[in-house]
C-alpha cells in the first residue's frame, strides 16, 4: 500500500505502485486513507474508459452528465465491494466490471431520459440487456440516491440532528448540549421535541 | 406508532436497549407491520450518514482526479467545468476528515459553517468567512499546514465570528502546527485544554491521536 498520499492541487498526484484486484478490495472494505488510495488507483487505472465517458456526446445535454455517471460507478462498485456483492472471480477484473457499470449506467440513464435513439447510436445491439448483477447494484444506487435527496430536502437542521443521532451515535444529552453551546435551541427538550418531529418527518418521507 | 414507541425501537436500531428490551421489541416485529416497516426506515436512516460521507469522498476524489487529467492535457481544451462537484467536495459533509499518519481527524464543523444560512438569508460577511474558513480547510487537507495554520490563526481572531467557529479554528490551527510546530501545537492545544469556555467538543479520539502526533 502506498505510504502516503494527499490530495494536492499541484502538481497532483502520483501513486507509488500498482495494487492488485485484491489490494483494491481488501483496501476498499478497510475504509479511512487506503480506501481513498484505492478509489484514486481505480480511477488512474481505468483512465481511458473514463475519460471516454467524459467525452461522450450527450455530455451538454442532459441533467445527468458524464462526469455524474463516472463517480457514480465508482460509488456502485464501491459500495459493491463493501456489501461484498462483488467478489473477485479468475475471469472477471475489476476494469472490466467497472466497465460494465459504466456502460449500464449509462443505458439505464439513457432509458430513463427516454432517448433510445442515442443509446442505440453509442451502444449498438450488445447493450440491449442490462446484466443481471450490475442491475440490481444500480437499482439499489437509486435508491440509495433517492434517500440521499429525501435527506437533504428534510431541512439542515433536521439533517444536522439525525446525522448527530443516526450517525454519530450521540445521545440526547450530548447532542443538546453542542446545539444549545451553538444557540441554535434554546435548551435539551427543544432539541428532544426538534429530534422527535425531525424523525416523524423523514419516517413519513422514506 | 407512539412517540415512546418510536424512541424505544430507535434504541433498538442503535443498539442502546437492553437484552430484555430488545427481546421486546423483536417479539413485536414479527406481528407488527408498522413496527416492520419503521425498523426497515431507520436501518436505513442509520446508514445514510455512512452512505453519504463515503459519495462525498469518492465526489472530492473525483474533482481532483479530473483537475489533474485536465492539467495534463491543455491543448485538448477543458475537459471538466462542474460547478455542482465543486460546492459537494470539502464543505458538504460532517464525516470529512484529514489524514494524519495511519489516522485521520474529523472536521466536523464544514456542515455546521455551511448551514449558518441558506444561499437566501446569508449576508455577504457570513460568506467571506465561510469562505475563508473552507479555503483554509482546503489548505489543511491537502497538507499544506503552514498556509492552514496561518489562515485559521486569522480566523480564531475574527472577533465577529461566534465562539465556537472561533475555538473550532483554534483546534484546526492545533491540528496544522501539529505537523510543522509541535512545541506551539502543544501550547495551544494546552491553552484550550485550561479554557473552561471553550466552545467546539474535540472528539474524544481525536485529541487522543493529536496527543499522539504531538509525542513523536
Amino acid at each position: 500500500m502506498p505510504d502516503k498520499f494527499v490530495i494536492s492541487n499541484t502538481p497532483i498526484i502520483s501513486m507509488p505502485h500498482s495494487y492488485s484486484d485484491s489490494e483494491i478490495v481488501f483496501a476498499l472494505k478497510k475504509g479511512g486513507k487506503v480506501q481513498d488510495d484505492a478509489i484514486l488507483y481505480i480511477y488512474k487505472k481505468n483512465k481511458s474508459l473514463l475519460l471516454s465517458i467524459l467525452r461522450s456526446s450527450f455530455r451538454n445535454e442532459r441533467s445527468k452528465t458524464p462526469d455524474d455517471i463516472i463517480w457514480e460507478t465508482i460509488e456502485v462498485f464501491v459500495n459493491n465491494v463493501i456489501s461484498e456483492k462483488f467478489s473477485i472471480q479468475e475471469n472477471k477484473t475489476i476494469s472490466a466490471y467497472i466497465g460494465k457499470i459504466a456502460r449500464n449506467l449509462m443505458i439505464k440513464y439513457l432509458d430513463s431520459e427516454d432517448a433510445r435513439g442515442i443509446r442505440e447510436i453509442r451502444f449498438g445491439e450488445e447493450a440491449e440487456a442490462l446484466e443481471d448483477d450490475i442491475s440490481v447494484a444500480l437499482v439499489e444506487q437509486e435508491s440509495w440516491s433517492n434517500y440521499l435527496e429525501m435527506f437533504e430536502k428534510i431541512g439542515k437542521n433536521c439533517k444536522r440532528i439525525l446525522q448527530m443521532v443516526f450517525g454519530l451515535g450521540y445521545s440526547i444529552k450530548e447532542m443538546a448540549k453542542e446545539l444549545v453551546d451553538e444557540g441554535l435551541y434554546e435548551n435539551e427538550q427543544v432539541v428532544r421535541n426538534a429530534k422527535s418531529k425531525c424523525l416523524k418527518n423523514i419516517l413519513t418521507k422514506l | 406508532m407512539t412517540e415512546q414507541e418510536l424512541e424505544i425501537l430507535e434504541a433498538y436500531v442503535l443498539g442502546n436497549l437492553e437484552k430484555k428490551k430488545s427481546a421486546e421489541v423483536e417479539q413485536r416485529l414479527l406481528s407488527d407491520e408498522e413496527w416492520q416497516s419503521n425498523l426497515k426506515k431507520m436501518e436505513v436512516l442509520k446508514a445514510l450518514p455512512e452512505k453519504l460521507a463515503l459519495r462525498n469522498k469518492i465526489k472530492s476524489i473525483h474533482q481532483e482526479v479530473l483537475k489533474e487529467w485536465e492539467q495534463e492535457s491543455p491543448k485538448k481544451g477543458k475537459i471538466i467545468s462542474w460547478p455542482k462537484i465543486a460546492v459537494a467536495g470539502i464543505a458538504a459533509s460532517v464525516a470529512t476528515f484529514i489524514y494524519f499518519n495511519q489516522s485521520h481527524i474529523t472536521l466536523p464543523g464544514q456542515l455546521t459553517m455551511q448551514e449558518r444560512g441558506s444561499d437566501s438569508n446569508i449576508s455577504e460577511s457570513d460568506r467571506v468567512d465561510f469562505q475563508k474558513f473552507k479555503d483554509a480547510q482546503a489548505l489543511l487537507i491537502t497538507g499544506k499546514n503552514q498556509e492552514a495554520a496561518e489562515a485559521f490563526a486569522q480566523i480564531k481572531n475574527e472577533e465577529h465570528l461566534r465562539k465556537y467557529y472561533r475555538d473550532l479554528a483554534r483546534w484546526l490551527e492545533v491540528v496544522a502546527l501539529a505537523e510543522i510546530d509541535k512545541p506551539k501545537a502543544a501550547q495551544l492545544l494546552r491553552e484550550i485544554e485550561s479554557d473552561d469556555d471553550f466552545k467546539y467538543k474535540i472528539p474524544y479520539f481525536d485529541k487522543i491521536r493529536l496527543k499522539t502526533r504531538l509525542l513523536f
